[in-house]
């Protein structure tokens, strides 16, 4: 009788190497157009730079892509690079029941397979997909109790889903890719600690390198502890509360796909402040009218217990540190009428006319607020100058239900292309980003995967740098 | 005083003086000192795991050959030395697993001692990165980076009571290869400190790996990714501040 884990692996490679329903379907290409957009967009960053350096001392040159990237790597520092590019400005997608942002660390197992294995486009779609969905699955059953205790579930789930993907590319079976899931759990990586530096994104390339080495070694005849995902296996180590149930051993009828729940994200930044800068760019132009007449004297944010939990630094000290404060996108909403990549750049984070509005905001936990909602509350007083006992102009008060990309209101695949436009635009120009759209729709019939790569790469780095 | 100021002022101590804050008693209590015999036997014990099947197939599937340990005096461990790959990351794996692989026969054997796998882990990142003194960072020597490394481990070790289902060995292990790679690759303060800081986030290993083959590979795994952790922090990889005891780091995280 096949182990929880040989069952959980034989659905999850029965789903990569079949046809895949159309909602799944279209969620894994609305998934990997999405990160390929904030890979390549981040390919030119410090921190993929620094594993560039390191590739180098390391003798990490080989064949496989790096998206934005002219050159090539071998596969190890392939999938460490492209994890932490798709990751790094936290502008990728959050399954919202488990905040895994599945897409990174996927999308760079199955682009650094892609020289050895040579894979048909459904296989590539089909490995992307099974690879996000063992994660998510995975993530269900030790939710909420891992991600609340600190781990960083991006990571310390990201190798299951990785280790996945990469068997059904190898061809592995159940049996071997079971092996490879005990082995991936002697590899975990992520503490929330990290959030903030560059190691946090490094969690979903190192989750996708980890990954892949577990099913190699799996391949190679090795194997770990019995059973990872039975009683007692990996699951109980990593959560104090477990729901086997979640892993849908056997794909029951009914039992859904949870990347059809994943969400493509509209702010580089935690997703759990969404909605306040929803309801901060909503008050903007409100605010703009009076410029000058009145003057912001505090700033009320009732919102979900989990946006002080995760985004509650309160003056960021550059970039990355202001993707974890509510306050900084509240506060540039608020001023700007936008929160996108330069909004979250070093400058922005240190600029003086944020930091002062930043110093104005209360966050006010509410546990009734959902976690796609909340409320602002802008108060102003009379303008420097006025007489005494001016009157003071009314609040501002903007609620949001459902944040926009949340479940509730997904973002169209207009919106979404619009996105991945934008971020290919510096990088390879925003065509790239319509080839490479194209070349996801045609995966499914495509003998392989070159129109998608040729869409991904400059023809050199001259080319990228103009 | 965190714990990770008392690693550091460990590894200043390790690195010569002119080094930020002494070490507390404790830490102090915690510091080991490696001895050459020790390190023979470490040598010796790889040498014997090099034909385990563990290490055949992590050579299998590693990019190629690895880069020779070649300092003067330390133990060569029969593993393959030539060829393309320059990443003493896998000569840290390749030599904490056979090391691992070979003490597993040994402690069959009731009159072996128990082999701790932090030490394993810390010697075999110490080794890949070993050198002659002329290459070695000034006033660094191998043998006291893998003192230092043995000690921040045991620091982490007894930080915990109670590690779950994790392997405190292996975990502390992570820590202490990322410190001996530190020192040995020149690094000192902020870098170091982040060294640290990437070591602790992926620190793991499961107390369930013990009897599977899967022991050896993630006792050479933490070495492998000391080693890493301290070549991309050379290269500028930022970190937490506070990755052991932070509010989320592995003291919490573990307990």
């Amino acid at each position: 009788m096949p182990s929880i884990t040989e069952d959980f692996c034989a659905a999850m490679l029965r789903a990569a190497r079949g046809q895949l329903p159309p909602p799944a379907d279209r969620a894994a290409r609305r998934s990997l157009l999405n990160v390929l957009g904030t890979a390549v967009s981040a390919s030119g960053s410090a921190a993929v730079g620094v594993l560039l350096t390191a590739a180098d001392e390391a003798g990490g040159n080989g064949d496989a892509t790096v998206p934005g990237l002219a050159r090539t790597l071998d596969p190890y520092w392939a999938a460490l690079a492209t994890g932490t590019a798709a990751h790094l400005d936290d502008f990728d997608d959050t399954h919202l029941a488990t905040v895994i942002h599945p897409g990174a660390s996927t999308l760079a197992t199955v682009l650094s397979l892609v020289p050895e294995t040579a894979p048909s486009g459904s296989a590539f779609l089909g490995a992307f997909a099974a690879g996000c969905e063992a994660q998510l699955r995975i993530g269900c059953a030790v939710s909420p109790a891992h991600y609340d205790h600190g781990w960083h579930i991006t990571g310390t789930c990201g190798v299951f889903g990785a280790a996945v993907a990469a068997a059904a590319l190898l061809g592995l079976d159940a049996e071997t890719t079971a092996r490879a899931l005990s082995l991936a759990a002697t590899m975990t990586v992520g503490h929330r600690e990290a959030f903030g530096t560059m190691t946090k994104p490094l969690h979903a390339g190192k989750a996708a390198a980890n990954g892949v080495l577990a099913a190699r070694l799996a391949a190679a005849g090795l194997g770990g502890p019995a059973d990872p995902l039975g009683d007692g296996g990996v699951l109980e180590v990593l959560a104090a509360s477990v729901d086997r149930d979640a892993l849908g051993l056997g794909w029951p009828e009914g039992h859904r796909w949870e990347l059809e729940q994943n969400t493509i994200k509209t702010y580089p930044c935690g997703v759990v402040a969404h909605p306040a800068m929803d309801a901060a760019i909503t008050a903007h132009p409100r605010l703009a009218e009076l410029a000058g007449q009145a003057e912001i004297t505090g700033i009320t944010l009732r919102c979900n217990p989990l946006v002080p939990e995760l985004m509650g630094r309160e003056q960021p000290r550059d970039g990355l540190e202001s993707r974890f404060s509510a306050r900084h996108g509240v506060a540039v909403g608020l001023l700007y009428g936008r929160a996108g990549l330069a909004e979250f750049s070093d400058a922005a984070a240190t600029a003086p006319e944020v930091a002062r509005l930043r110093s104005l905001i209360t966050l006010d936990a509410d546990p009734d607020v959902p976690r796609d909602a909340a409320v602002l509350r802008v108060t102003r007083g009379p303008a420097p100058g006025s007489p005494p006992g001016a009157p003071e102009p009314p609040p501002v008060e903007v609620a949001v239900e459902h944040t926009r990309g949340s479940a509730a209101l997904p973002l169209t695949d207009d919106e979404l292309l619009a996105k991945v436009r934008a971020l290919f635009g510096p990088v390879l120009g925003e065509a790239a980003a319509d080839r490479a759209r194209d070349a996801i729709d045609k995966l499914p019939a495509a003998a392989d995967t070159a129109e998608l790569l040729a869409a991904l790469r400059p023809l050199n780095e001259t080319e990228r740098a103009s | 005083m965190t714990t990770t100021d008392e690693i550091l002022a460990l590894a200043g101590a390790a690195a010569g003086p002119g080094v930020a804050a002494p070490a507390s008693a404790e830490a102090v209590d915690q510091a080991a000192e490696v001895t050459e015999a020790e390190l023979a036997a470490f040598g010796a014990a790889a040498a014997r795991g090099a034909t385990s099947d563990v290490v055949r197939a992590l050579l299998a599937i590693s990019p190629g050959p690895s880069p020779a340990p070649t300092a003067t005096g330390l133990p060569t461990t029969g593993l393959p030395t030539t060829g393309p790959s320059r990443n003493p990351a896998w000569t840290a794996w390749l030599t904490g697993a056979a090391a691992t692989a070979a003490a597993g026969e040994a402690s069959e054997n009731p009159k072996t001692a128990p082999v701790h796998h932090a030490w394993l882990a810390i010697f075999a990142a110490g080794l890949a990165l070993s050198g002659p003194p002329e290459r070695l960072p000034a006033g660094v020597t191998v043998r006291a980076a893998v003192d230092a490394g043995m000690s921040a481990a045991a620091l982490v070790e007894t930080g915990l009571d109670d590690w779950g289902g994790w392997s405190p060995g292996t975990v502390a292990a992570t820590i202490g290869a990322g410190v001996t790679a530190g020192l040995l690759l020149g690094l000192t303060g902020p870098r170091l400190r982040a060294v640290i800081g990437i070591c602790a986030t992926q620190a793991s290993g499961l107390a369930a790996a013990e009897g599977t083959q899967a022991l050896a590979l993630q006792v050479g795994k933490a070495a492998f990714n000391g080693v890493e952790a301290a070549m991309l922090a050379r290269a500028g990889l930022t970190a937490p501040a506070e990755p052991l005891d932070g509010r989320r780091g592995l003291f919490a995280l573990f307990g």
